[in-house]
């Protein structure tokens, strides 16, 4: 072979080999894998809202896993939108979950992935207690009971929040565990001559109803008793029943709704439930107590006021829901996987550990509780918020969210109800007799 | 050895064998097919990548712009339509109405297009169609709710309807996260994808500088080649060379032709009919939503005075009305290749077939000079 060949043979080699390489480059996978999340968070005007907070979040779990990018979708129909993306057969890699009902259905029907495998289970149980690891389980389509979920963060429910410089003394004092159910209604009384009593606000797209169904649950569990509860959330006790009845009656003469005027009624119906205490710090005060969950701090700290923001302990309080006996409803956001992949383990794995989960409860305002029993008391902002976690976390009988433990037709026709209700509250028993036909014992 | 030098008769590397006459011939016929080759790879090049630019804008980029805007407009539509069949009554006798229904069926086959286009946000479009049967959902309760209390009779109020209604237009007109919010990312992200690709390099004049470039060198090699026909042959012309060097002339002439035409409409398209277009639409949804705000306002009683408004002030004609028409035709004339898309590789053919015929006669003089 001549030298001349030989060289040209060379530099085919060469260009062959170059081309190779250029073409390997361009067929290599993308380093970047994405885990796609849909959630009801959403941004606030100040930027301190659950979207801002779950970001933090995600910032740094991106920092410390730079190869996998997380992409959050944050909608107040997350629910709908969830249940339209599985119909199409494209749901997100996580989704938070509107509900333990919610989880429990997706289970059974097979479109939950289990995520034991992205969990070590010694690890949650050093970090959680039992009772809140059942509620992360739930039934598989052969009817094992499996992890399918993780708590992202939890709210204490059974609450009275007021500002005490608003609210006359002689009231403040009696808002104290000691408080009875007579107390506060002779309160609500006094307290109507001269503004709202309750700030009061159901609006939430297609959930609006909620903020009633917490009220009528507070009232079961305390009044009624956690057995009680127990069987009316698992659907075995009739809502004509004389407990569950009388919680709506009790509720609907606290706020007087036989009496109320329709501008009042409408008022009630189209007001946020974001924007239902911002009247407390009003001057002078448009209402002077509200029945909300811990998250109310989140909303709060949106009230614009020439004074700035409210501040937690000075400007509002809370007190136990009455009677104050050990039992107190939570709630909590659950997030699942629906497309089981490397990163969205990895992600999901990370929202269980103290340092995602400090995260949040750090942020002031957020009114978010871990229970992660590695989140030190310390990790929380401020002194109120220290003490609902405490609260919370001592609690001898905590119940979860009746509505959000029923089957999704149930839950929202009892959403309907609350609205069916201050709508026309002579209907109550036609009311109720429409919620027991929906209601299935289980 | 270049072929100047070749025509001009200098010895390769061993000077002491000087080239003979066919091997010259063998090498100018390379040369001139290589230029054929070039001007024919560089002229294809260019035509196609600034029509497949055109062509992608005019089959999906546009065409997906104007859907998500089209959702956009029928959803702000139908949901003033369904205020005003509620607020004048008519929602007692039809429900939401005709209008309402239009439009809901409107925005869900532009949804459905757009899917197909697969263009961006497929992940947008889930969120959105799972909002929208939210929506939906929302509105018949408000209806459902609204018939209930005109049965149960005035003294039940109808406001529970209302608040249902006001639900819906809340998860439609939600800022960040609310229904129209959601279609106005898509738009927008439609929006920037028309951009990058009308940006792309591949409509510019400067695309067309390296094909006129090969024309220029093969016009060259085609004169030398005529001028070492006549020194060596003794010919006056070579007829096909002749030929090929008009079509070679005419070719890239042709191409940058269809293509200056092309970019003009091009141009047009997307700075004058699509720009007025897309800002008069923004202006007029702008007013829209303002106008949503009034209907709403004041409780479910005093509202019934506003009365039938929707039909006026419908939205979804901005988008789909003459000036659609006129950017549709705009786009087409900018897609029309006026036969460059055959013409093309027809010409380049052509070219190294008269090239082959016009050194044929004068290579077969020649065979057997290896024996």
């Amino acid at each position: 072979m001549s030298g001349s060949r030989r060289a040209g043979l060379r530099r085919l080699a060469a260009l062959t080999a170059t081309l190779c390489g250029l073409a390997l480059v361009a067929c290599t996978p993308s380093e970047h894998r994405t885990v796609t999340v849909l959630g009801p968070w959403i941004p606030s005007e100040k930027e301190q809202g659950e979207q801002e907070s779950f970001q933090a979040i995600i910032d740094r779990f991106q920092e410390q896993n730079p190869g996998i990018l997380v992409n959050y979708t944050g909608t107040r129909d997350a629910d709908a939108v969830l249940a339209s993306e599985l119909g199409s057969g494209k749901p997100p890699d996580l989704a938070v979950l509107a509900n333990p009902g919610r989880l429990e259905e997706y289970a059974m029907a097979g479109a939950l992935v289990p995520i034991e495998a992205a969990l070590d289970d010694s690890q949650l149980r050093e970090q959680y207690d039992e009772k809140w690891l059942e509620l992360m389980r739930a039934t598989s389509p052969s009817g094992a009971k499996g992890y399918y979920a993780i708590l992202v963060k939890a709210a204490s429910k059974s609450l009275i929040w007021y500002n005490p410089a608003a609210l006359p003394a002689e009231y403040s004092q009696l808002l104290t565990p000691d408080l009875t159910w007579p107390e506060l209604t002779t309160m609500t009384s006094e307290l109507s001559k001269g503004a709202d009593p309750w700030c009061l606000g159901l609006a939430d797209s297609s959930n609006s109803g909620w903020p009633g169904t917490d009220w009528i649950e507070d009232i079961v569990l305390h009044q009624s008793g956690p057995l009680v509860y127990d069987q009316w959330a698992d659907s075995q006790l009739s809502w004509t029943s004389p407990q569950i009845k009388s919680a709506w009656q009790a509720w609907g003469k606290l706020i007087d709704v036989s009496a109320a005027r329709p501008e009042e009624i409408e008022n009630w119906l189209l007001t946020s439930y974001r924007e239902a205490g911002w009247p407390l710090f009003d001057k002078p005060a448009g209402c002077f107590l509200e029945h909300a969950a811990s998250f109310v701090t989140n909303s709060y700290a949106d009230y614009e006021s020439a004074t700035g923001v409210p501040r937690p302990g000075t400007d509002f309080t809370f007190a136990p829901f009455p009677p104050s006996t050990g039992s107190l409803i939570v709630g909590g956001d659950l997030l699942g996987m629906f497309r089981d992949t490397p990163a969205a383990r990895e992600f999901i794995a990370y929202l269980t550990t103290s340092e995602a989960q400090a995260i949040w409860t750090a942020r002031p305002g957020s009114g978010a509780i871990s229970v992660n029993k590695q989140v030190s008391l310390d990790n929380y902002p401020d002194e109120l918020s220290r003490d609902l976690a405490a609260s919370l976390l001592a609690a001898s009988e905590p119940r979860f969210d009746a509505s959000d433990s029923m089957p999704q037709v149930m839950a929202s026709a009892f959403h309907h109800a609350v609205l069916a209700y201050l709508d026309n509250p002579a209907q109550l028993d036609a009311i109720l007799r429409q919620l027991d036909e929906v209601r299935q014992p289980r | 050895m270049s072929l100047a030098d070749e025509i001009a008769g200098v010895r390769s590397r061993d000077r002491r064998q000087p080239v003979s006459t066919p091997i010259r011939l063998w090498r100018i016929r390379a040369w001139l097919l290589a230029g054929t080759a070039l001007l024919y790879l560089l002229a294809a090049t260019a035509f196609f990548w600034g029509h497949a630019t055109v062509k992608s804008v005019h089959d999906s980029a546009s065409p997906a712009l104007l859907d998500a805007m089209t959702v956009r407009a029928a959803l702000s539509d139908a949901d003033r339509a369904v205020w005003t069949s509620f607020r004048s009554g008519e929602a007692a006798l039809i429900g939401p109405g005709r209008t309402y229904q239009n439009n809901i069926t409107a925005a869900n086959q532009r949804l459905e297009h757009l899917a197909q286009l697969d263009t961006v946000g497929s992940e947008q479009l889930q969120t959105i169609g799972g909002q929208l049967v939210n929506y939906q959902a929302l509105v018949e309760q408000a209806d459902a709710s609204y018939r209930a209390g005109l049965a149960v009779g005035k003294a039940s109020r109808q406001q529970l309807g209302f608040a249902y209604l006001s639900y819906a237009s809340s998860s439609l007109h939600a800022p960040g996260d609310g229904l129209l919010a959601r279609v106005d990312e898509l738009v927008q992200a439609n929006r920037e994808a028309l951009a990058a690709r009308q940006a792309s390099r591949s409509t510019g004049a400067t695309v067309l500088l390296a094909p006129a470039a090969a024309a220029l060198l093969l016009l060259t090699l085609l004169v030398l080649a005529q001028i070492f026909l006549r020194r060596t042959f003794r010919r006056a012309v070579n007829l096909p060379l002749l030929a090929a060097t008009a079509v070679v002339f005419l070719l890239p002439i042709w191409v940058a032709g269809v293509a200056v035409h092309r970019n003009s409409s091009f141009d047009t398209a997307r700075t004058t009919t699509l720009a007025e277009l897309t800002a008069r639409w923004a202006d007029a949804a702008k007013q829209a939503d303002e106008r949503s705000l009034d209907w709403q306002s004041g409780t479910a009683v005093e509202g019934e005075h506003l009365g039938r408004v929707a039909a006026k002030s419908a939205l979804e004609p901005v988008v789909t009305g003459s000036m659609q028409g006129r950017l549709e035709s705009q786009m087409q004339s900018a897609a029309r290749t006026y036969g460059v898309d055959i013409g093309v590789h027809v010409l380049a053919l052509l070219i190294a077939g008269l090239v082959f015929v016009g050194l044929k006669p004068r290579m077969d003089e020649y065979e057997g000079w290896r024996e």
